[in-house]
Protein backbone atom coordinates (compact mmCIF):
# COMPACT_ATOMS: atom_id res chain seq x y z
CA UNK A 1 0.00 0.00 0.00
CA UNK A 2 1.26 3.49 -0.99
CA UNK A 3 2.14 4.97 2.57
CA UNK A 4 0.42 8.52 1.48
CA UNK A 5 -3.08 7.39 1.27
CA UNK A 6 -5.51 7.12 3.77
CA UNK A 7 -6.31 3.14 5.26
CA UNK A 8 -9.39 1.90 4.09
CA UNK A 9 -12.12 1.74 6.37
CA UNK A 10 -14.83 -0.85 6.77
CA UNK A 11 -18.16 -0.89 8.63
CA UNK A 12 -20.29 -3.33 9.10
CA UNK A 13 -23.88 -2.86 7.02
CA UNK A 14 -26.80 -1.94 9.10
CA UNK A 15 -28.74 -4.90 7.42
CA UNK A 16 -27.80 -7.09 9.95
CA UNK A 17 -28.26 -7.12 13.66
CA UNK A 18 -25.87 -8.73 15.58
CA UNK A 19 -27.28 -10.69 18.75
CA UNK A 20 -26.69 -13.98 20.74
CA UNK A 21 -28.95 -16.78 21.10
CA UNK A 22 -28.47 -18.60 23.87
CA UNK A 23 -24.89 -18.18 23.83
CA UNK A 24 -24.16 -18.04 20.27
CA UNK A 25 -23.16 -15.15 18.23
CA UNK A 26 -25.65 -14.33 15.13
CA UNK A 27 -26.05 -12.37 12.52
CA UNK A 28 -29.91 -11.58 11.58
CA UNK A 29 -30.52 -9.95 7.90
CA UNK A 30 -33.25 -7.28 7.77
CA UNK A 31 -34.81 -5.12 5.60
CA UNK A 32 -34.33 -4.39 2.44
CA UNK A 33 -31.66 -6.98 2.54
CA UNK A 34 -33.58 -10.12 2.78
CA UNK A 35 -34.43 -10.11 -0.91
CA UNK A 36 -30.77 -11.08 -0.59
CA UNK A 37 -30.08 -13.02 1.73
CA UNK A 38 -33.29 -13.89 4.07
CA UNK A 39 -31.91 -15.71 7.36
CA UNK A 40 -28.89 -15.66 9.72
CA UNK A 41 -25.14 -16.25 10.02
CA UNK A 42 -23.68 -18.12 12.85
CA UNK A 43 -20.76 -16.10 14.01
CA UNK A 44 -17.52 -17.70 15.97
CA UNK A 45 -16.23 -15.76 18.77
CA UNK A 46 -13.27 -14.12 16.43
CA UNK A 47 -15.81 -13.16 13.67
CA UNK A 48 -18.40 -11.98 16.31
CA UNK A 49 -15.14 -9.37 17.75
CA UNK A 50 -14.54 -8.49 14.47
CA UNK A 51 -18.19 -7.55 13.66
CA UNK A 52 -18.61 -5.81 16.60
CA UNK A 53 -15.16 -3.40 15.81
CA UNK A 54 -16.84 -3.16 12.66
CA UNK A 55 -19.62 -1.07 14.11
CA UNK A 56 -17.62 2.30 13.40
CA UNK A 57 -15.87 2.90 10.26
CA UNK A 58 -12.46 0.70 11.28
CA UNK A 59 -8.98 -0.01 9.24
CA UNK A 60 -7.80 -3.23 8.74
CA UNK A 61 -4.87 -2.97 11.42
CA UNK A 62 -7.71 -1.37 13.94
CA UNK A 63 -9.66 -4.77 13.62
CA UNK A 64 -6.70 -6.59 14.14
CA UNK A 65 -5.74 -4.82 17.13
CA UNK A 66 -8.74 -5.58 18.71
CA UNK A 67 -8.84 -9.19 17.76
CA UNK A 68 -5.27 -9.33 19.13
CA UNK A 69 -6.58 -7.61 22.22
CA UNK A 70 -9.36 -9.89 22.41
CA UNK A 71 -7.80 -12.93 22.18
CA UNK A 72 -3.94 -12.24 22.97
CA UNK A 73 -2.67 -13.64 19.49
CA UNK A 74 0.22 -12.56 17.81
CA UNK A 75 -0.12 -10.08 15.55
CA UNK A 76 0.21 -11.77 12.22
CA UNK A 77 -2.53 -14.11 13.43
CA UNK A 78 -4.85 -11.53 14.10
CA UNK A 79 -4.02 -9.74 10.70
CA UNK A 80 -4.55 -13.34 8.83
CA UNK A 81 -7.51 -13.60 10.51
CA UNK A 82 -9.35 -9.94 9.71
CA UNK A 83 -8.08 -10.41 5.99
CA UNK A 84 -9.88 -13.90 5.93
CA UNK A 85 -13.26 -12.16 7.51
CA UNK A 86 -12.50 -9.28 5.90
CA UNK A 87 -12.72 -11.33 1.94
CA UNK A 88 -16.29 -13.00 3.60
CA UNK A 89 -17.73 -9.76 4.48
CA UNK A 90 -17.01 -8.16 0.84
CA UNK A 91 -17.60 -10.74 -1.12
CA UNK A 92 -20.85 -10.78 0.62
CA UNK A 93 -21.81 -7.06 0.21
CA UNK A 94 -22.09 -6.81 3.97
CA UNK A 95 -19.37 -4.37 4.66
CA UNK A 96 -19.46 -0.05 3.58
CA UNK A 97 -15.39 0.46 2.83
CA UNK A 98 -14.64 4.18 2.54
CA UNK B 1 -38.34 -11.41 25.07
CA UNK B 2 -36.27 -14.27 26.45
CA UNK B 3 -32.98 -13.18 28.17
CA UNK B 4 -30.11 -14.43 30.28
CA UNK B 5 -26.81 -14.66 29.90
CA UNK B 6 -26.51 -16.32 26.89
CA UNK B 7 -28.46 -13.23 25.32
CA UNK B 8 -31.99 -14.10 24.04
CA UNK B 9 -32.79 -17.10 23.35
CA UNK B 10 -35.55 -16.78 20.41
CA UNK B 11 -34.85 -16.18 16.59
CA UNK B 12 -38.25 -16.89 15.19
CA UNK B 13 -40.93 -15.28 15.73
CA UNK B 14 -44.70 -15.34 14.19
CA UNK B 15 -46.77 -12.44 14.78
CA UNK B 16 -50.65 -13.84 14.22
CA UNK B 17 -53.61 -13.32 15.27
CA UNK B 18 -56.64 -13.25 15.28
CA UNK B 19 -55.45 -10.60 12.52
CA UNK B 20 -52.44 -8.65 14.23
CA UNK B 21 -53.23 -5.78 12.00
CA UNK B 22 -56.86 -4.95 14.10
CA UNK B 23 -54.19 -3.25 16.99
CA UNK B 24 -54.12 0.65 16.45
CA UNK B 25 -50.40 0.17 17.83
CA UNK B 26 -49.65 -2.76 15.23
CA UNK B 27 -47.01 -0.30 13.61
CA UNK B 28 -45.44 0.44 16.78
CA UNK B 29 -45.10 -3.05 18.05
CA UNK B 30 -44.00 -4.08 15.19
CA UNK B 31 -40.96 -1.41 14.45
CA UNK B 32 -39.93 -2.44 18.07
CA UNK B 33 -39.87 -6.60 17.73
CA UNK B 34 -38.51 -6.01 14.16
CA UNK B 35 -35.48 -3.71 15.66
CA UNK B 36 -34.21 -6.32 18.10
CA UNK B 37 -32.99 -8.96 15.60
CA UNK B 38 -35.68 -11.91 14.78
CA UNK B 39 -36.59 -14.20 11.66
CA UNK B 40 -40.12 -12.75 11.33
CA UNK B 41 -42.90 -14.01 9.92
CA UNK B 42 -46.62 -12.48 9.77
CA UNK B 43 -49.25 -13.91 9.27
CA UNK B 44 -52.51 -11.79 8.09
CA UNK B 45 -55.45 -12.08 6.03
CA UNK B 46 -54.45 -8.96 4.07
CA UNK B 47 -57.54 -6.80 4.30
CA UNK B 48 -56.11 -4.53 6.32
CA UNK B 49 -53.03 -3.06 4.74
CA UNK B 50 -53.03 0.71 5.35
CA UNK B 51 -50.46 3.42 3.77
CA UNK B 52 -48.95 3.48 7.33
CA UNK B 53 -48.91 -0.35 7.54
CA UNK B 54 -46.99 -0.59 4.41
CA UNK B 55 -44.65 2.17 5.45
CA UNK B 56 -43.69 0.22 8.25
CA UNK B 57 -42.94 -2.64 6.62
CA UNK B 58 -41.30 -1.44 3.95
CA UNK B 59 -39.02 -0.30 6.28
CA UNK B 60 -38.88 -3.32 8.21
CA UNK B 61 -40.11 -5.99 6.07
CA UNK B 62 -41.18 -9.80 7.73
CA UNK B 63 -38.93 -12.35 6.56
CA UNK B 64 -42.01 -13.94 5.63
CA UNK B 65 -45.69 -13.18 5.00
CA UNK B 66 -48.72 -15.98 5.31
CA UNK B 67 -51.81 -14.23 3.64
CA UNK B 68 -54.88 -16.27 4.62
CA UNK B 69 -57.31 -16.22 1.34
CA UNK B 70 -60.57 -17.67 2.13
CA UNK B 71 -62.70 -17.87 -1.14
CA UNK B 72 -62.10 -16.96 -4.69
CA UNK B 73 -65.12 -14.36 -4.74
CA UNK B 74 -66.90 -11.74 -2.77
CA UNK B 75 -70.27 -14.08 -2.04
CA UNK B 76 -67.79 -16.52 -0.62
CA UNK B 77 -65.98 -14.20 1.19
CA UNK B 78 -69.74 -12.93 2.26
CA UNK B 79 -70.40 -16.65 3.58
CA UNK B 80 -67.07 -17.27 5.24
CA UNK B 81 -66.45 -14.25 6.99
CA UNK B 82 -69.53 -12.04 7.19
CA UNK B 83 -68.02 -9.17 4.86
CA UNK B 84 -68.39 -10.08 0.92
CA UNK B 85 -66.25 -6.66 0.37
CA UNK B 86 -63.32 -8.19 2.59
CA UNK B 87 -62.47 -10.01 -1.36
CA UNK B 88 -61.44 -7.24 -2.62
CA UNK B 89 -59.69 -5.69 0.11
CA UNK B 90 -57.68 -8.99 0.64
CA UNK B 91 -56.86 -8.90 -2.91
CA UNK B 92 -55.60 -5.31 -2.66
CA UNK B 93 -53.78 -5.76 -0.04
CA UNK B 94 -52.01 -9.17 -0.91
CA UNK B 95 -50.81 -7.62 -4.00
CA UNK B 96 -48.99 -4.55 -1.34
CA UNK B 97 -47.72 -7.13 0.52
CA UNK B 98 -46.59 -8.88 -2.64
CA UNK B 99 -44.43 -6.01 -3.12
CA UNK B 100 -41.83 -6.28 -0.36
CA UNK B 101 -38.78 -7.84 -0.28
CA UNK B 102 -40.49 -10.72 1.73
CA UNK B 103 -40.93 -14.64 1.26
CA UNK B 104 -44.76 -15.05 0.58
CA UNK B 105 -47.00 -17.80 1.43
CA UNK B 106 -50.61 -18.20 0.67
CA UNK B 107 -52.58 -20.09 3.00
CA UNK B 108 -56.55 -21.28 3.39
CA UNK B 109 -58.61 -23.04 5.61
CA UNK B 110 -61.26 -25.00 3.66
CA UNK B 111 -65.13 -24.90 5.25
CA UNK B 112 -67.81 -26.13 3.92
CA UNK B 113 -69.35 -22.19 2.97
CA UNK B 114 -65.70 -22.35 0.50
CA UNK B 115 -65.76 -26.34 -0.35
CA UNK B 116 -66.77 -25.87 -3.61
CA UNK B 117 -64.14 -23.16 -4.16
CA UNK B 118 -60.94 -24.86 -2.92
CA UNK B 119 -60.05 -25.57 -6.24
CA UNK B 120 -60.82 -22.23 -7.37
CA UNK B 121 -58.94 -20.09 -4.83
CA UNK B 122 -55.95 -22.52 -5.56
CA UNK B 123 -56.45 -21.04 -9.43
CA UNK B 124 -56.60 -17.31 -7.92
CA UNK B 125 -53.37 -17.38 -6.21
CA UNK B 126 -52.12 -18.53 -9.57
CA UNK B 127 -53.41 -16.44 -12.08
CA UNK B 128 -52.98 -13.30 -9.80
CA UNK B 129 -49.96 -13.86 -7.77
CA UNK B 130 -47.94 -16.27 -10.07
CA UNK B 131 -47.71 -20.01 -10.60
CA UNK B 132 -44.63 -19.85 -8.11
CA UNK B 133 -47.00 -19.83 -4.92
CA UNK B 134 -48.23 -22.90 -2.66
CA UNK B 135 -51.01 -22.84 -1.17
CA UNK B 136 -51.26 -24.32 1.99
CA UNK B 137 -54.23 -25.73 3.17
CA UNK B 138 -55.39 -25.99 6.97
CA UNK B 139 -55.11 -30.00 7.46
CA UNK B 140 -57.82 -29.87 9.94
CA UNK B 141 -59.81 -27.03 12.04
CA UNK B 142 -60.56 -27.74 15.50
CA UNK B 143 -63.07 -26.00 18.18
CA UNK B 144 -62.83 -22.81 19.10
CA UNK B 145 -60.64 -22.36 22.16
CA UNK B 146 -59.27 -19.87 24.67
CA UNK B 147 -62.55 -17.50 24.37
CA UNK B 148 -63.29 -17.43 20.93
CA UNK B 149 -66.91 -17.82 19.73
CA UNK B 150 -67.06 -19.40 16.35
CA UNK B 151 -69.37 -22.87 15.69
CA UNK B 152 -67.01 -25.01 14.32
CA UNK B 153 -68.38 -27.88 14.65
CA UNK B 154 -71.36 -26.22 12.12
CA UNK B 155 -69.04 -24.83 9.60
CA UNK B 156 -66.10 -27.57 9.33
CA UNK B 157 -65.80 -29.96 7.20
CA UNK B 158 -67.02 -33.72 7.74
CA UNK B 159 -63.37 -36.00 8.39
CA UNK B 160 -64.66 -38.02 5.55
CA UNK B 161 -64.67 -34.43 3.05
CA UNK B 162 -61.55 -33.51 5.08
CA UNK B 163 -59.44 -36.35 4.59
CA UNK B 164 -60.40 -36.83 0.80
CA UNK B 165 -59.32 -33.24 0.70
CA UNK B 166 -56.18 -33.14 2.01
CA UNK B 167 -55.30 -36.73 -0.39
CA UNK B 168 -56.47 -35.11 -3.69
CA UNK B 169 -54.11 -32.36 -2.36
CA UNK B 170 -51.29 -34.80 -2.06
CA UNK B 171 -52.20 -36.04 -5.13
CA UNK B 172 -52.00 -33.02 -7.29
CA UNK B 173 -48.90 -32.12 -6.07
CA UNK B 174 -47.81 -35.87 -7.51
CA UNK B 175 -49.40 -34.82 -10.84
CA UNK B 176 -47.56 -32.00 -11.11
CA UNK B 177 -44.28 -33.24 -10.07
CA UNK B 178 -44.28 -36.17 -12.37
CA UNK B 179 -45.99 -34.15 -15.59
CA UNK B 180 -47.01 -35.74 -18.86
CA UNK B 181 -46.53 -39.70 -17.78
CA UNK B 182 -48.77 -39.47 -14.76
CA UNK B 183 -51.46 -42.34 -14.75
CA UNK B 184 -53.73 -42.55 -11.42
CA UNK B 185 -54.29 -46.09 -11.96
CA UNK B 186 -49.79 -46.40 -11.03
CA UNK B 187 -50.69 -44.05 -8.00
CA UNK B 188 -50.94 -45.63 -4.80
CA UNK B 189 -50.43 -44.88 -1.21
CA UNK B 190 -47.67 -47.33 0.95
CA UNK B 191 -47.75 -47.15 4.94
CA UNK B 192 -44.21 -47.79 6.11
CA UNK B 193 -44.94 -49.18 9.46
CA UNK B 194 -42.59 -48.55 12.24
CA UNK B 195 -42.44 -50.82 15.20
CA UNK B 196 -44.17 -49.82 17.98
CA UNK B 197 -40.54 -48.75 20.03
CA UNK B 198 -39.64 -45.82 17.54
CA UNK B 199 -43.17 -44.95 17.13
CA UNK B 200 -43.78 -44.28 20.84
CA UNK B 201 -39.89 -44.01 21.70
CA UNK B 202 -39.51 -42.05 25.41
CA UNK B 203 -39.36 -38.05 24.40
CA UNK B 204 -38.38 -35.16 26.50
CA UNK B 205 -41.63 -32.79 26.24
CA UNK B 206 -44.26 -30.72 28.16
CA UNK B 207 -47.06 -31.83 26.23
CA UNK B 208 -45.92 -34.52 23.48
CA UNK B 209 -44.38 -32.17 21.52
CA UNK B 210 -42.37 -29.13 20.94
CA UNK B 211 -44.67 -26.85 22.95
CA UNK B 212 -43.54 -25.48 26.21
CA UNK B 213 -39.81 -26.99 25.45
CA UNK B 214 -38.78 -24.66 22.51
CA UNK B 215 -42.08 -23.24 21.08
CA UNK B 216 -44.18 -20.76 23.09
CA UNK B 217 -46.91 -18.39 22.68
CA UNK B 218 -47.24 -14.91 24.32
CA UNK B 219 -50.51 -13.95 24.07
CA UNK B 220 -51.98 -9.96 23.36
CA UNK B 221 -52.26 -9.74 27.35
CA UNK B 222 -48.74 -10.88 28.17
CA UNK B 223 -49.10 -14.12 28.73
CA UNK B 224 -46.72 -16.96 28.21
CA UNK B 225 -48.21 -20.19 26.98
CA UNK B 226 -46.97 -23.39 25.62
CA UNK B 227 -49.50 -23.71 22.59
CA UNK B 228 -51.76 -21.07 21.25
CA UNK B 229 -54.70 -23.25 21.56
CA UNK B 230 -54.67 -24.11 25.19
CA UNK B 231 -54.75 -20.93 27.48
CA UNK B 232 -54.78 -23.66 30.50
CA UNK B 233 -51.49 -23.48 31.60
CA UNK B 234 -50.06 -19.57 31.62
CA UNK B 235 -47.89 -17.45 33.57
CA UNK B 236 -47.72 -13.87 33.08
CA UNK B 237 -44.28 -11.97 31.37
CA UNK B 238 -45.55 -8.68 32.40
CA UNK B 239 -45.17 -9.66 36.11
CA UNK B 240 -41.47 -10.36 36.22
CA UNK B 241 -40.08 -10.74 32.52
CA UNK B 242 -40.00 -13.15 29.81
CA UNK B 243 -37.11 -15.65 31.09
CA UNK B 244 -38.76 -15.98 34.61
CA UNK B 245 -42.36 -16.66 33.21
CA UNK B 246 -40.56 -19.14 30.41
CA UNK B 247 -38.33 -20.87 33.57
CA UNK B 248 -41.53 -20.99 35.71
CA UNK B 249 -43.46 -22.34 33.20
CA UNK B 250 -42.90 -25.95 33.79
CA UNK B 251 -43.85 -25.60 36.98
CA UNK B 252 -47.63 -24.61 36.29
CA UNK B 253 -48.55 -27.43 34.08
CA UNK B 254 -49.99 -30.75 35.22
CA UNK B 255 -51.64 -33.04 32.81
CA UNK B 256 -53.89 -36.20 33.48
CA UNK B 257 -52.73 -39.32 31.61
CA UNK B 258 -54.03 -40.09 28.42
CA UNK B 259 -57.04 -41.72 28.25
CA UNK B 260 -57.03 -45.66 27.89
CA UNK B 261 -59.21 -45.56 24.82
CA UNK B 262 -56.78 -43.43 22.61
CA UNK B 263 -53.51 -45.55 24.23
CA UNK B 264 -55.05 -48.98 22.93
CA UNK B 265 -56.22 -47.21 19.61
CA UNK B 266 -55.01 -49.30 16.46
CA UNK B 267 -55.00 -46.12 14.44
CA UNK B 268 -53.05 -44.06 17.53
CA UNK B 269 -49.72 -43.90 15.31
CA UNK B 270 -51.37 -41.76 12.46
CA UNK B 271 -53.52 -39.95 14.85
CA UNK B 272 -53.37 -36.19 15.04
CA UNK B 273 -54.45 -35.66 18.65
CA UNK B 274 -53.21 -34.25 21.38
CA UNK B 275 -53.70 -32.25 24.76
CA UNK B 276 -54.49 -28.89 22.77
CA UNK B 277 -57.46 -30.84 20.34
CA UNK B 278 -58.10 -33.15 23.24
CA UNK B 279 -59.05 -29.94 25.02
CA UNK B 280 -60.88 -27.76 21.84
CA UNK B 281 -62.75 -30.84 21.28
CA UNK B 282 -64.01 -32.26 24.72
CA UNK B 283 -63.21 -29.21 27.18
CA UNK B 284 -61.24 -32.05 28.59
CA UNK B 285 -57.35 -32.58 28.33
CA UNK B 286 -57.85 -36.00 28.79
CA UNK B 287 -61.09 -36.87 26.73
CA UNK B 288 -61.57 -38.29 23.56
CA UNK B 289 -61.82 -36.08 20.46
CA UNK B 290 -64.77 -37.94 18.60
CA UNK B 291 -63.93 -35.88 15.40
CA UNK B 292 -60.38 -36.47 15.17
CA UNK B 293 -60.99 -39.99 16.16
CA UNK B 294 -62.50 -40.36 12.72
CA UNK B 295 -60.02 -38.55 10.81
CA UNK B 296 -57.47 -40.91 11.96
CA UNK B 297 -59.33 -44.03 11.72
CA UNK B 298 -60.29 -42.83 7.76
CA UNK B 299 -56.81 -41.93 7.34
CA UNK B 300 -55.09 -45.38 8.82
CA UNK B 301 -57.77 -47.13 6.57
CA UNK B 302 -56.97 -45.45 3.45
CA UNK B 303 -53.09 -46.06 4.29
CA UNK B 304 -53.39 -49.26 5.22
CA UNK B 305 -55.21 -50.86 2.51
CA UNK B 306 -53.55 -53.14 -0.30
CA UNK B 307 -52.70 -51.85 -3.70
CA UNK B 308 -55.45 -53.43 -5.54
CA UNK B 309 -58.07 -51.81 -2.88
CA UNK B 310 -57.01 -48.38 -3.37
CA UNK B 311 -58.49 -47.03 -6.92
CA UNK B 312 -61.21 -44.85 -7.00
CA UNK B 313 -61.08 -44.52 -3.12
CA UNK B 314 -60.41 -41.27 -3.03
Amino acid sequence: MDSTQTPRTYQGKSSYVHRKVAGTDVLISIGENIANFSGYIQLNPSAACIWEALREPNTAAGLARALEETFDIPTAQAEADVAEFLRELIAHDMVLIR
Amino acid sequence: MPGGEGGHRTISLLITGGEPMLRPDFCQIWEGIYQQGFLITLYTNATLVTPAVMETLRRYPPHKIGVTIYGATPETYGKVCGDPSAFQKAIDGMAQLQSLPSALEFRTTIIKDNYPEAADIERLVHERFGAQYKLIQTRSVTKAVRGACADVAACRLEPEDNVRLAFRRGIEIIKDAVGASYDERNLYVEHIERSPEKTYAPRLTLFGCNAGMRDYTVSWDGKLLGCQMMGNFAVDTLEAGFQSAWDRFPSVVHLPPVNETCLACAHRDLCNSCYASRYAETGDLGGRPEYVCRDAEIVSQLLRRKKHEQHHDI
